[in-house]
């Protein structure tokens, strides 16, 4: 397998808030390494903190405090920095979160490719539309370059239909495709990966509940036998958690409600449940968990930033213990991304009181660990390995890409 | 003799008890009802209390029973519109028996108030607050079953389950979570279509379904139709089907997919209340005593093997009360047959008490 070059492999990878992107450099499927590295954060975020970029190359790291207005935009940004220190750059991989029905696997961007992911962009109408914005600045940088795409949803095709199933008239979810998919998939295939190995298991025997807790988007994940069984997101990114500005599950009869009583517009009524709601919606105050934790424990605020709070560790937990009744059982509870490795208070309270499904934190190692690297945080004693994984989806969507070009 | 009236719109179900005995009925609700049901029932002068059920009392009616006073009916009228159709029946029945039977006793039964006091962050949606302030909420149902559940296991066992889950089998499933005699969780929403699947709605999908429909030009009342109308048992099993056909459908394909999908529900909700509630030590069922419903709750409890729950089964002549819980089970378990009208005549009865 190979090559006679090594390939450097640009991965783009939008969170709903943030742009993170790596440059790897691929040898072989077991050879890859990271060459540069960074992260635009709290991109089009309102909030206390103002947005910033950085990057890490050849021993050396810039940070710069910007205004980012969009993921173009940071991008943009981080294509220019890419030109200013000449990395070599082959090929661009992204992170393209709901193929619906028309992908079922990573796919190279050509014309009849790009056509078929305008058709997926309402599909997840907060995170598609930014994935195309930062593909089409890097068609725009980078003309002559191969670009391709790696989708979430994949992992997620071992759901069993009595978990994906809309109980909707046939005709209905035939013609549509309404069924749950699942996000997120990247970072869980990554969990599946990582967690039996660190714990000395097999993952044919290892029942897993994982977080996956971003600064904009988050997910809850059964995983049984590293298959996924269920995931708190369904046919888009809408349901499920409380996220920073996604309302997570609502009463679907409420859209109707909101649209016939109070005359919202379906776009308008779309646009507040996406991009008004969850954290920011309750709270007044910011869409980031950070910025409301920071809040309440300083005491400053109660009433409805408090409230934003409890709201997200209360969902948080109906879906631990939805999944471990969907498990029979759990191994692992795994916490993975920004949010879940750190914030040790959240966790904290996410894991207080779950002794019935043999769970025991330890506090002091949960308080005091970096999240900078895979970690147990549970007491010795308890059952239920509690695991702290930071996510690498960007290198999975590495290999996804060194697998469509090495073949 | 206690009346009892149950609008079903255009109807209103009635019963009426005395000495043990219960005669029932329904009948339109036009001009000529208070008439007509006078002479079933023999004669409106022996009615002595008159309960009324009341589906959505919003955040206006706090008592699951409570008298209907001049100043409980003013209340009423802010929640006609929570549920139009069903509430300005109970009311108007409210008004009129009362000037027909002034000396008789008036009660309301609401069926929202166990809900009432949920945590805030229990009833709240996660959407502008705003919202919230105008009534967007999780508002519960069935909450006069699930309360008088609770209370026949008090009574049974002569203490207070500390932590409990009830789970409503019918055609409207539902699961509360009851922690020391008050609701801390419920899987009925604003609506009751939000939930596990039921006979013909939906429960629980993406919200964003609804916007794909409307943007293709379904009408709101066509989508406000199929979700609550043509969905649930009916869409997956292709034709209008009871819980019984769900419980006893089967061995193929639809039937068994059916049966999966409504266990998956019932499955996913519990384990979110026992982490709700930190713990569980009590599971009820309340179910009507029909063909099919001793199998399915033997067999769902094998899935609870995990909290180490063990039920034995229904024996048949165990009451109206049956102690499934196995001698090595770590929760208790309980199955209450359901009689809608014993639990609405237990409900007037607590006030004469």
């Amino acid at each position: 397998m190979a090559h006679k070059e090594p390939l450097n492999i640009l991965v783009f990878n939008c969170g709903s808030s943030s742009l993170t992107y790596k440059i790897f450099r691929v040898k072989s499927l077991s050879d890859i390494t990271v060459v540069a590295h960074g992260k635009a954060h709290r991109v089009g975020v309102k909030g206390a903190v103002s947005s910033f970029v950085e990057h890490r190359f050849d021993g050396k790291s810039e940070k710069a405090v910007v205004p980012i207005a969009s993921h173009q935009a940071a991008a943009r940004l981080i294509l220019k920095y890419i030109e200013k220190e000449s990395i070599k750059v082959d090929c661009v991989g992204h992170r393209f979160v709901h193929g619906g029905n028309h992908f079922k696997g990573s796919v190279l961007l050509d014309t009849p490719n790009l056509k078929k992911l305008l058709l997926c962009l309402p599909l997840a109408p907060i995170h598609n539309p930014i994935s195309m914005g930062v593909i089409r600045e890097s068609r725009k940088f980078f003309p002559g370059l191969v670009q391709y795409a790696t989708f979430d949803s994949a992992f997620h095709s071992t759901i069993p239909d009595y978990a994906y199933t809309y109980a909707l008239p046939e005709r209905i979810t035939r013609k549509f495709g309404f069924r749950k998919y699942g996000f997120h998939g990247l970072s869980y295939s990554y969990v599946a990966r990582e967690v039996p190995v660190f714990l000395k298991r097999r993952t044919g025997d290892i029942k897993i509940v994982a977080c996956h807790l971003g600064t904009g988007g988050s997910s809850v994940c059964a995983i049984k036998y590293g298959h996924s069984i269920d995931c708190s997101m369904g046919y888009s990114p809408l349901t499920g958690l409380v996220m920073s500005t996604r309302c997570g599950d609502i009463d679907p009869m409420l859209m109707l409600y909101l649209m016939t009583a109070y005359g919202y517009r379906p776009d308008e009524l779309m646009d507040l449940l996406n991009k008004k709601s969850g954290l920011l919606g309750i709270s007044g105050f910011s869409s980031d968990i950070t910025d409301i934790i920071h809040k309440v424990y300083e005491k400053k605020d109660i009433g409805r930033v408090s409230l934003a709070f409890n709201m997200y560790i209360h969902r948080l937990r109906k879906y631990i213990g939805s999944y471990v009744a969907a498990l029979g059982g759990v191994d692992a509870l795994v916490f993975t991304d920004d949010i879940g490795v750190h914030n040790w208070r959240l966790r904290e309270r996410v894991c207080g009181g779950m002794e019935w499904a043999g769970l025991r934190l330890d506090t002091d190692l949960n308080s005091a660990s970096s999240g900078d690297e895979i970690v147990s945080v549970n007491k010795k004693d308890s059952k239920v390995k509690i695991v702290l994984l930071p996510t690498e989806e960007e290198f999975i969507i590495c290999l996804e890409g060194a697998k469509l070009l090495l073949r | 003799m206690l009346l009892i009236l149950d609008p079903f719109f255009p109807y209103l179900r009635w019963a009426a008890m005395e000495n043990g005995k219960v005669s029932e009925g329904k009948c339109l609700f036009d001009a000529g009802w208070l008439d007509r049901l006078g002479r079933d029932i023999g004669g409106l002068e022996r009615v002595r209390s008159v309960g009324y059920v009341l589906y959505h009392g919003g955040e206006m009616i706090k008592g699951s029973v409570e008298e209907a006073s001049l100043e409980s009916i003013g209340r009423l009228e802010r929640c006609v519109k929570l549920l139009p159709e069903y509430n300005d029946l109970t009311l108007k029945a409210v008004r009129q028996c009362r000037r027909i039977l002034p000396h008789a006793r008036h009660l309301l039964l609401c069926d929202t108030a166990f809900f009432v006091d949920l945590p805030e962050e229990v009833s709240t949606y996660a959407v502008p607050y705003e919202l919230r302030r105008r009534g967007i909420r999780r508002y519960g149902s069935q909450g006069l079953v699930h309360q008088w559940a609770w209370k026949k296991i008090c009574a049974r066992t002569k203490k207070k389950p500390a932590r409990a889950i009830s789970i409503y089998l019918g055609n409207y499933t539902n699961v509360v979570a009851i922690c020391g005699g008050k609701a801390r969780e419920t899987s009925t929403g604003f609506t009751q279509v939000e939930g596990i699947i039921s006979a013909s709605s939906c429960g629980d999908i993406d919200p964003t379904v609804i916007f794909q429909l409307h943007s293709t030009g379904m009408s709101f009342e066509a989508i406000n139709r199929l979700l609550s109308k043509e969905s649930g048992f009916a869409a997956l099993a292709g034709k209008k089907t009871e819980l019984s056909g769900v419980l006893c459908g089967g061995n193929k394909g639809k039937a068994v997919a059916l049966r999966r999908i409504y266990c998956y529900n019932i499955l996913k909700y519990v384990g979110a209340f026992v982490a709700a509630l930190g713990s569980v030590d009590t599971i009820m069922f309340i179910g009507e005593d029909i063909r099919g419903i001793s199998p399915f709750i033997r067999l769902f409890c094998r899935s609870l093997d995990f909290l180490g729950l063990k039920a034995g089964s229904v024996t048949s002549g165990s009451g109206e009360i049956a102690d499934l819980t196995h001698s090595a089970s770590r929760v208790n378990v309980f199955y209450l047959k359901y009689n809608k009208w014993r639990v609405l005549s237990d409900w007037c009865k607590e006030v004469s008490k």
